[in-house]
């Protein structure tokens, strides 16, 4: 019973790690097919906000994150309107030129605040159960991650503005032509997929050591989760991560957590092989 | 036949090859350096500029190279003539690995974005994965990995023959890798006007339409990422050998993030520009990194910005076709 | 004998039958014409033959040869040429090379034979890109024909076409034809029809409707229906 509980924590951590580390990524990609290469830094701005509003500014922990959130908006909001709506149509130079973001981004932090910055306490308890201690924020965030998932699920697939964004990917000039703003819909979408990176680098913030490359811990877990995950990653994300997150924790269990990545990549390349379109396109064929 | 374009690659060799003359061996290692870079933009040049498949993981084969060359010269330092066989098989073997890599990508479908993200994964897992390898259990016969601080105490590449020891350093690296880019620049040409390169580009185009012409696209790819990948190799052995080290942040992702720049930066369509380019771009890096490296990446990264936004040909690649039209166009 | 034999092909696209039970003999040396209304699974069968789709049941054979288990270049290989729907020539290369690609060696005769008879020796060295639209389906037809194929498939070669562009194309078409290569076009343009067209099948939802010579067809009121969406 109690090794049960415990393979169930370190499933739903991994899988709430990757799916929160995936996120804003996959909205993204999934309504942009633009892959946000500093995704893994828009992560390190939600966590620094975090942390400076808590430590410097002295605010409670909850509205530290929200400013957190807010900060990485802002910079995604400038971002997409000074860069990347330039590049629309050219998806590899987007992709390219997010790269140049990421690197002046991280290097900047590395310039301003230093190699390391004095972290958070990881919020709420811990308890026991039996010979291992769990910590409840880590299974608050498993919850987190799945309500998230939940939201995202309403907004794209149920309301107004879900219909008008799916419309403009399934056509953009189609959908301009019926009076869409397309520009405002990528602008927004990109808004809300760097709001989402925001928040995972906040409420990750207080569970580990800041530094500036903080973001890169999450990079590699968001581009294999959103690979695996396929074209559509609303479809493909949650069983993508499920699988990955199956296989990294029972690796991890029975050798080591550098294995665990190892066998991550490995599986990723063997589901990428024999399922090219990923989890969204299997489960597109099986419904058919 | 001499034509006008060529001047420039013609006039920058003549200076490369006078500079030994005029300079004196500290600046002759720095010039040997930067031009050791060139070869994994060359390879990234060929895979994106004629292929239009980017990777973001050259590193990978970089780093690859490297600790082979490293672990076999180590392991068979008393071996006859290890300094010449050791690199040539550590190519081979980054050739073999680029060509699984590349049958994985190609013959499983993976294109467009999909490539540049599986490629920076290999990369960043093979980083991990070497910088974790600090304990006394990770050694491959007698070479210790050494984790996070990398591999260092090769024998570098050379031979002896009787008395005489002729090791691949100072002036005559600098002729080498010289001669080995005069080389390689005129292969690359010779592969562009082939039918091969032909091929290469116009699935660039249209993948299908080059396939119903009968031409096995998948497999034109596949070795063309292999060659790109030996072409990495190249630089990561020169590198393992020119500082005698290697470490897991040679695969890294600011690491893997510099090919792409001096590639864009240069112009990805002309292996020239791209040579040329890679030189200047690099001895700026170092130039700046004096004052701490971090301001050389944001630089870095902020030409990658800008290049892609205002000039997606390539700045050496326009001023070369400026100086091109402005001086050399009377005829 | 049969040069290319479908035996019951069906595509299905999710609860979509594209192309139902087809079977089809083509003959060496015929101009075979593909025609039916939009949507009638045309395009659907021609890819389905060069492999571009997979089929989800039946057989095709080329020279008594199964070839559904071959990749597109694989097909190509056994003497096939293909010409797709809206014309996709290299932009990027010039002519010369476009034809150099397809024939898989340097230039030499054949390549300027070929310019001469598309009547484009004068663009040899333009970029594809830049011709004009005939020109650009003219360049197609010839990639797809001068590795001398035995069986070319063309998509809609007229399209976009003038009366007299679709005059010469058709009699390219017939010169060709005359040095034995086999034809399957898929057309909408009944002119060329009548001017080359030595046998014609009828596509309708997917299934094979009518086949007949160009006469029996043209007067078969069924198939002016099935045009003119009555049926």
């Amino acid at each position: 019973m109690i090794i049960l509980f415990n393979l169930f924590y370190q499933f739903g951590d991994a899988l709430s790690f990757l799916l929160l580390a995936a996120i804003g990524l996959a909205v993204i990609f999934g309504m942009m097919k633009i892959i946000n290469l500093a995704h893994g830094e828009f992560i390190t701005i939600g966590a620094y906000g975090t942390v400076v509003s808590a430590k410097i500014l002295k605010l409670p922990l909850p509205i530290a994150m929200a400013v957190g959130v807010l900060v990485t908006v802002i910079f995604g909001y400038i971002l997409e309107r000074i860069i990347i709506r330039h590049l629309y149509g050219r998806p590899l130079d987007s992709v390219v030129a997010t790269w140049g973001i990421s690197l002046i981004v991280s290097q900047s932090f590395l310039v301003i605040f230093g190699p390391s910055f004095e972290g958070l306490q990881t919020p709420l308890s811990n308890f026991q159960l039996g010979a291992y201690s769990y910590s409840q924020y880590r299974l608050l965030l498993i919850l987190i991650s799945i309500s998230i998932l939940i939201l995202l699920y309403i907004l794209f697939l149920k309301s107004n503005f879900g219909t008008l964004a799916r419309a403009t990917i399934e056509n953009p000039k189609i959908a301009s032509t019926l009076g869409v703003k397309v520009d405002k819909v990528y602008t927004v979408t990109f808004c809300i997929g760097s709001a989402l990176a925001g928040l995972t680098g906040a409420i990750y913030a207080p569970t580990m050591t800041i530094v500036p490359s903080i973001g890169q811990a999450f990079i590699v877990s968001a581009f294999v989760t959103v690979v695996t995950a396929g074209a559509s990653p609303f479809i493909g994300l949650i069983p993508a991560a499920s699988f990955l997150s199956l296989i990294q924790t029972s690796v991890t269990f029975y050798y080591h957590a550098t294995i665990g990545v190892l066998a991550l990549l490995f599986s990723v390349i063997l589901i990428i092989r024999f399922l090219p379109k990923g989890f969204s396109g299997l489960l597109i064929k099986l419904k058919k | 036949m001499l034509k006008k374009d060529n001047i420039f690659t013609i006039s920058v060799f003549i200076v490369l090859l006078i500079i030994p003359i005029l300079f004196d061996d500290f600046y002759i290692n720095n010039i040997s350096y930067f031009m050791i870079w060139t070869f994994i933009s060359l390879g990234l040049a060929l895979i994106w500029g004629m292929g239009g498949i980017l990777s973001f993981g050259q590193t990978a084969f970089f780093g690859l190279a490297g600790y082979s060359f490293a672990i076999i010269s180590i392991n068979f330092s008393d071996i006859y003539a290890v300094g010449i066989w050791s690199p040539i098989l550590a190519l081979a073997i980054t050739a073999i690995f680029g060509a699984i890599v590349g049958y994985f990508l190609f013959y499983g479908g993976i294109y467009d974005v999909f490539i540049g993200i599986v490629t920076l994964a290999i990369t960043l897992v093979l980083e991990t994965f070497m910088a974790q390898t600090a304990g006394p259990e990770w050694t491959v016969g007698n070479a210790r990995l050494n984790g996070f601080n990398g591999m260092q105490g090769m024998p570098p590449i050379g031979i002896k023959i009787g008395e005489y020891k002729f090791d691949l350093q100072g002036i005559g690296q600098y002729y080498f890798i010289v001669f080995l880019a005069m080389f390689l620049l005129w292969l690359l040409y010779k592969i562009k006007k082939s039918n091969f390169g032909l091929i290469l580009l116009a699935s660039k185009e249209d993948r299908t339409r080059v396939e119903s012409l009968g031409h096995n696209v998948k497999k034109i790819q596949m070795i063309t990422f292999s060659l790109s990948a030996l072409l990495a190799g190249v630089s990561g052995i020169l590198y393992t050998n020119w500082g005698g080290y290697i470490t897991p942040s040679s695969m890294g992702l600011i690491a893997s993030a510099m090919p792409v720049i001096w590639v864009a930066a240069s112009g990805k369509n002309d292996f020239f520009s791209v040579f040329f380019g890679c030189i200047l771009l690099v001895y700026i890096s170092q130039t700046l990194a004096v004052n701490g490296a971090q301001y050389a990446i944001i630089l870095m990264g902020l030409i990658l910005v800008i290049v892609t936004r205002y000039f997606p040909e390539g700045i050496i690649l326009m001023l070369k076709k400026l100086l091109t039209n402005k001086f050399l166009s009377k005829k | 004998m049969n040069l290319l034999e479908l035996n019951f092909v069906s595509k299905k696209f999710g609860g979509f039958t594209a192309v139902d039970n087809v079977s089809l003999k083509i003959n060496r040396g015929d101009i075979r014409f593909i025609i039916g209304p939009n949507g009638a699974g045309k395009s659907t069968l021609f890819k389905m033959i060069i492999g571009v789709h997979n089929l989800n049941s039946g057989q095709v054979l080329f020279n008594n040869q199964n070839i559904e288990k071959l990749s597109l270049n694989e097909r190509i290989n056994l003497g096939i040429g293909v010409k797709f729907q809206a014309p996709s020539v290299f932009s990027e290369l010039t002519v010369k090379e476009n034809l150099i690609l397809a024939i898989k060696s340097k230039f030499n005769d054949e390549i300027f034979s070929f310019l001469e008879k598309f009547g484009l020796e004068k663009d040899q060295d333009v970029l594809a890109g830049d011709l004009s639209h005939g020109k650009k389906q003219w360049l197609d037809i010839a990639l797809s024909t001068i590795s001398r194929p035995e069986l070319v498939f063309l998509d809609e070669p007229t399209a976009g076409l003038s009366f007299e562009e679709t005059k010469k194309t058709g009699k390219i078409i017939q010169d060709l034809n005359g040095e034995g290569v086999t034809f399957v076009i898929v057309e909408h343009n009944m002119e060329i029809l009548k001017q080359i067209a030595k046998s014609v099948s009828v596509l309708h939802l997917g299934k094979l409707f009518f086949e007949g010579s160009p006469k029996e067809v043209l007067s078969n009121k069924e198939v002016t229906n099935i045009y003119l969406g009555i049926l």
